[in-house]
């Protein structure tokens, strides 16, 4: 017995150490044989979709992609997936990128390698020439023989890149944002079914919830909230109560005030940060985050779905991405709602500004999907985006995820995705004073401070006007030298597509097609570089 | 007295006891929530609910055991790369007398001074030239290179207070210079290698930016990253999660369990003088 005992406090860690190595060696030799092998062709796709379902439903299309190819060329392939945290993505594809290790498609975004127009030049496959060539999966379908890119619901404008003059990545689909909600509770509470349609009606509905939770000695908030939350409202709020000014500024009569047309403005006495709309504005979203519970500052996204799901709220502003999460979370614990932000067109004040919501005519696909263009099978990576973007991969992509479609034709038949149906009426029209680094780093600051009920709307709008005051003529020309250095960048590339024309005749085509859309592009930017020049020396002169 | 001594042992167990407790939490609360779905979590998260979801420490192995497999890998092999090469350099900076030695020697614990993050560029521009990127083998020898100096520092101590006479011993028995290694200065450094076998084992385990960087592929993907990925789902499954930390930690928990006799050992050599 004690030999054994002996035995065993002697050899019994080296043979654990023992075991666990040959089992890690033979795990990595198992996975280089599998994923490296010489008759195999990987593809790497890396995301940071980490909600419910993502993994398993693109998982779904790889599968079904591997199995078609094989049949039909022979050829193994193999597509592994990488999902990636939100906090890592930008590291992880920035790194990636420069050290020539990136996967071959990337979902696009918060790393600038690709998302600044001269990253993306630089590591990412031009799509254009593929876009414009039917999707040949689509043989048979009511899409065949149409364009790539017009199969799509919005005609891939979202992946077009102005200043690159190119398409630049491929949707899978669309996002709209609404307000979930805890029927069975908000059923308790206000003792009815029907979600608010009026903004009153859903003041209303936050001070009972409010009266309630403190009735009851329970932590029930009537909204739950993170920063991500206090975006969405921003976001929701800002377009309808901002629409007018955005039209009594717009000089092209595009529908939206760009920075330099505000300065105008400004400039013009047609606005000022005390303009009663603005102030507006930061008075309903305060009155909106007084109904957040405490702390939500220093929340996170899913800190705020958590608190939902655990019935301390009623409701919470997300999008149509959270939908799988938000049903998995709460089908055993209550029944769930969703309804439209409830814009206060009822209300004295505000209805002055808001004449009904935001129009979501102009969404663009997501889930944007870019091409390395170091990949050695570029033609496979198109490929498989073509295989995923027909209709019936897309629909069984965004089924299974309960996510809306983007290519057309494909039915919204789950009921719970109904309620995300874009809004196609409604209004539209930006209105952007971000003309200097300084007033848009302030803007943002003192969005939450608000918010946070720490300062008022006439505060607030007493320190961007001052800092506006400061720093907009200054922002103003350096916004117009960059539009400058935009024109000789599309100069340099018209020069080096008229020599790659001269020089290598196969791409006559290709580099005229080129030229002519570049030629175009250029006339605008030339035209508004010039028109903005002249009419701040204009202004200068007259002053 | 009796009674005095008495509750100065309870007084003694008690804050062991509330030590313990604090020390404890943190590994209690992990494994109970590793039990639970995410609507058992919600409604109790600290204490235990029925019915238990074993099936969560299933999908944590599916989930944490490819990772588990190449941390072992490269934490074994960059230890066993850190200890050879810093016990082979520490013999000879204490055992030989060379021109330049006391410069070599300080340059070498300069490098001590060195925040690790500082040179994290141009070791990815060196392992980009090497071909070393996305590499197991790449990373264990970066992890290697990585704990030399620390090993060096505390080795050549160690062999400095070895006596001279039995190498001389030796050297008149016709010993060469890597049978001394063999015979006198492993045998008699056994506690403090394995001080440092563990330290470097740790530090391999636990290391999280540099596999972030210089790892692309999923499946080579170490321990660390793989519950970092876990850790940023959006709406977390925290049991399996959990179920996962747990597992992550076991291959620890074992090494300690082993060696504790040897760490301890090798902490407190040379503690005491003569």
């Amino acid at each position: 017995m004690s030999k054994a005992k002996t035995f065993l406090s002697k050899y019994l860690g080296a043979a654990i150490l023992v075991v666990a190595m040959i089992y890690a060696v033979v795990t990595v030799i198992y996975n280089d044989l599998t994923y490296d092998a010489p008759d195999v062709t990987t593809l790497r796709i890396c995301h940071w979709q980490l909600e419910a379902g993502f993994r398993e439903a693109l998982q779904a299309l790889i599968d079904d992609y591997e199995k078609v190819v094989r049949e039909r060329t022979g050829e193994k392939v193999r597509i592994l997936q990488v999902p990636i945290s939100e906090r890592a993505y930008r590291q992880y594809v920035n790194t990636g990128l420069i050290g020539d290790m990136a996967p071959d498609i990337i979902e696009k975004g918060f790393a600038k390698t690709a998302t600044d127009p001269s990253y993306v030049a630089r590591f990412f496959l031009p799509l254009g020439e593929h876009v414009v060539k039917p999707n040949p999966y689509n043989e048979g379908t009511s899409l065949e023989g149409v364009a790539w890119k017009e199969t799509f619901f919005d005609g891939m404008q979202g992946a077009y890149d102005e200043q690159l003059l190119d398409y630049y990545y491929i949707p899978f689909s669309m996002f709209t944002v609404r307000i979930y909600y805890n029927k069975d509770l908000y059923r308790e509470i206000t003792k009815r079914d029907a979600p608010p349609v009026s903004y009153a009606d859903f003041m209303d509905v936050c001070a009972r919830i409010k009266a309630y939770g403190e009735e009851a000695g329970e932590p029930i908030v009537p909204l739950a909230s993170s920063k991500a939350q206090g975006g969405y409202f921003t976001w929701k709020y800002q377009v309808p109560f901002w629409r007018e000014l955005a039209n009594r500024c717009d000089m092209d009569f595009d529908g939206n005030s760009t920075y330099f047309e505000t300065y105008f403005g400004m400039r013009r006495g047609l606005w000022s940060f005390k303009s009663p709309a603005l102030l507006a504005t930061a008075d309903c979203l305060m009155e909106i985050a007084s109904n957040f519970p405490d702390g939500w500052l220093a929340a996170q996204r899913d800190d705020a779905l958590f608190a939902f799901a655990q019935r301390r709220a009623v409701m919470i502003a997300s999008g149509s991405w959270d939908a799988q999460s938000i049903i998995d979370q709460t089908k055993e614990s209550f029944e769930l709602g969703v309804f439209g932000f409830p814009m206060p067109t009822d209300h004295p004040e505000y209805s002055k500004y808001v004449k009904g919501p935001g129009s979501e005519a102009g969404s663009r696909g997501g889930i944007p999907w870019t091409i390395n263009k170091k990949t050695p099978r570029a033609d496979l990576c198109i490929d498989f985006l073509q295989y995923c973007t027909t209709a019936a991969g897309n629909e069984k992509f965004n089924t299974r995820i309960t996510w809306l479609p983007v290519v057309r034709g494909v039915p919204i038949v789950d009921e719970k995705l109904k309620a995300f149906k874009p809004i196609l009426h409604g209004y539209t029209g930006h209105f952007d004073y971000n003309i200097s680094t300084a007033v848009s780093l302030l803007d943002q600051g003192n969005r939450w401070t608000i918010y946070a009920g720490q300062m008022t709307a006439e505060e607030n709008a007493n320190q961007l006007q001052e800092m506006y005051d400061r720093t907009a003529r200054s922002g103003y020309l350096k916004k117009l030298d960059l539009q400058r250095r935009n024109n000789r960048n599309m100069e340099r590339v018209v020069a080096a597509k008229i020599a790659l024309r001269e020089c290598v005749p196969e791409l006559a085509d290709e580099m005229d097609r080129k030229l002519v859309q570049l030629s175009q592009a250029s006339q605008d930017v030339h035209h508004k570089y010039y028109v903005y020049k002249h009419l701040f020396e204009q202004l200068e002169n007259a002053e | 007295m009796q009674k005095t001594k008495t509750s100065h042992e309870v007084a003694k167990h008690a804050l062991i006891l509330f030590v313990l407790v604090f020390a404890f939490l943190p590994l209690y609360v992990m494994l109970v929530i590793s039990l639970k779905d995410n609507t058992q979590f919600i409604r109790s998260p600290m204490l235990p609910t029925l019915p238990f979801h074993w099936e969560n420490w299933v999908k944590g192995w599916e989930l944490c055991g490819r990772y588990i497999a190449n941390s072992i890998l490269v934490a074994t092999l960059s230890v066993i790369g850190t200890l050879v090469t810093a016990l082979l350099s520490a013999y000879v900076f204490a055992r030989y007398h060379f021109p330049g030695r006391t410069i070599l020697w300080y340059l070498l614990l300069a490098l001590l001074f060195m925040p690790g993050v500082m040179n994290i560029v141009p070791l990815f521009l060196i392992m980009k030239n090497l071909n070393m990127l996305n590499s197991l083998w790449g990373l264990s020898v970066l992890y290697a290179v990585g704990g030399q100096v620390f090993c060096c520092f505390v080795l050549r101590n160690f062999i400095e207070e070895i006596p001279v006479d039995l190498f001389e011993a030796a050297m008149v028995d016709g010993a060469s210079p890597f049978q001394q290694i063999v015979n006198i200065v492993i045998p008699m450094s056994g506690s403090i290698l394995a001080t440092l076998a563990i330290l470097r084992f740790l530090g391999a385990w636990n290391n999280f930016i540099q596999p972030m960087i210089f790892i692309s592929d999923e499946y080579k993907q170490l321990i660390p990253v793989g519950l970092m990925r876990l850790d940023g789902e959006y709406v977390k499954q925290w049991g399996e999660m959990m179920a996962g930390y747990s597992i992550a930690a076991i291959p620890l928990v074992l090494i300690f369990l082993f060696t504790m006799r040897l760490f301890v050992k090798g902490l407190t050599a040379g503690a005491v003088k003569g």
